[in-house]
């Protein structure tokens, strides 16, 4: 399963976002995740990935691939 | 959308609002452009001090504040697992002697609804995606809408963007590393807030709670309703959610705290959230000035204290009022590059002089309020001589001595 896919779970499941809409280009305020539930979804991925997010919580994360790679840079090579 | 201004200020906050409104009032072209669509919420504790008040009149809606906002704070407070403690808050200077709580969908609207009243040219939800030029003459791309976009040229940006995400420092190219980034390091600290209805708190009274590893603080707003806001450590966090898997961090929170603090149970047991909980961070408390001519920070993005003083909002307005007085001073819309410098400096001046002992206070407070081993003898103390957290209070900025309109 990809990174992408996996994040695809997680937006489908958590944020009720139908899968359809959740290409790599998709801006996620546009799919309803603004600054204000940002956070939430970092703390789930670091469930989810079993990673730890960063000091510095990204705030420059627009689009559904800058999270994959966002979490890709996370994951252990 | 007007393609030229004297100042673009990004972010329709309190800071960004008050500061389109006495720029605009003073003759500038203003350009405001804010995320959100309004109303919104924002995680925040929703006080405004008593020394808001004289610069909301000064703004024109301070009755229309007092007429929205919850009852006058007469009254402080502190909780920790077991004490729930309670002594007057300290008297500002009149006319206002108290603080009152506004939610933040109420206070910014009306501040936004001023700032378009003194012509100022807003647009949201919008966003500013790059920054080029030099003072006198910034070309900024802006983002309107989902697929809209517009250029603007600006003589000054004000950088009003709140704490939380990169202002336009980081949209200018080839811009030199900011020496302030050093100073506002992310901290361990993340912010969370809800609001209740039906609770039992007491209108007028304004609690802090000290947790293991947090602190917080609640107050009954407009409407009856209850703002619960909090802080948490990352550790702590961490911990919290593993005893709550499966469910949003601030719901975890909030089960957390009501098992661990015996006020906040009491003040909730009939509670209703309304919405879910809101999360962001991390914390930047501290100052962070910048130092590129022509751009300046107001608010938040200027600095912040540790938000158990509950002092962001005004702050907010203060430093909005002492960066706009010095911008008019030295006529800053005209871009000569040293009336920008000689304007950064009497603004950074002014900042520290009505800020940094705030900042230090404030820092100090919430190290006790965090840290078991500080609040459990300072809790003792409290239950003693309850004075003390009066004379706490003052401290922290609730007691103006000075008039500053």
């Amino acid at each position: 399963m990809t990174t992408l896919e996996r994040l695809q779970d997680i937006l489908v499941k958590d944020y009720h976002v139908a899968r359809e809409r959740l290409s790599p280009d998709a801006v996620l305020t546009d799919l309803g995740i603004d600054s204000l539930s940002s956070l939430e979804l970092m703390f789930k991925i670091e469930d989810a990935f079993q990673v730890s997010i960063a000091e510095d919580t990204p705030t420059n994360l627009v689009t559904v691939a800058d999270v994959v790679n966002y979490i890709d840079n996370l994951l252990p090579r | 959308m007007n393609t030229r201004a004297d100042a673009l200020i990004i972010g329709g906050g309190p800071a960004g609002t008050s500061t389109a409104v006495w720029l605009a009032e003073a003759g500038w072209r203003v350009t405001l452009v804010e995320q959100h669509r309004f109303p919104r919420q924002k995680v925040c504790g929703e006080c405004l001090g008593a020394g808001s008040f004289p610069l909301l009149d000064a703004l024109g809606v301070g009755s229309e504040v007092r007429q929205a906002a919850g009852a006058p704070l007469t009254r402080v407070g502190w909780m920790d697992a077991t004490r729930r403690l309670t002594a007057r808050m300290p008297q500002s200077l009149a006319p206002y002697a108290y603080g009152h709580a506004l939610g933040r969908d109420v206070f910014d609207s009306i501040l936004l609804a001023r700032a378009q009243y003194a012509g100022v040219d807003i647009h949201q939800p919008a966003r500013v995606v790059s920054v080029n030029g030099e003072p006198g003459d910034f070309h900024c791309d802006i983002t309107i809408g989902p697929r809209s976009t517009a250029g603007l040229s600006a003589a000054v940006i004000i950088d009003a963007h709140g704490s939380w995400e990169h202002g336009p420092r980081r949209l200018v190219a080839n811009a030199p590393r900011d020496p302030t980034e050093r100073v506002a390091q992310a901290s361990d600290l993340f912010g969370f807030k809800a609001s209740f209805c039906n609770t039992s708190l007491s209108p007028g009274w304004l609690p802090v709670f000290a947790l293991n590893g947090g602190y917080g603080g609640m107050v009954v707003a407009n409407a009856g309703r209850t703002t619960l806001a909090l802080c948490m450590r990352r550790d702590t966090l961490r911990r919290v959610r593993m005893r709550y898997p499966g469910v949003a961090a601030g719901v975890a929170l909030e089960h957390h705290l009501r098992t661990s603090c015996q006020g906040v149970r009491e003040a909730l047991q009939n509670g209703q959230r309304q919405g879910a909980w809101l999360s962001i961070g991390p914390l930047q408390t501290g100052t962070r000035l910048t130092d590129t001519p022509g751009i300046y920070r107001v608010g938040n993005a200027a600095g912040e204290a540790h938000p158990l003083v509950g002092e962001g909002m005004t702050m907010a307005l203060q430093s909005a009022r002492a960066l706009t007085r010095h911008l008019i001073e030295y006529a800053a819309r005209k871009g000569d590059v040293r009336q920008h410098q000689a304007a950064a400096r009497a603004y950074a001046h002014s900042w520290r002089q009505l800020f940094s002992s705030r900042l230090r206070v404030a820092g100090c407070y919430a190290q006790i309020a965090m840290q078991p081993a500080l609040s459990e003898p300072v809790g003792k103390l409290l239950n003693h001589w309850p004075g003390l957290l009066t004379a706490a209070a003052a401290f922290a900025g609730k007691a103006r001595r000075k008039e500053f309109a």
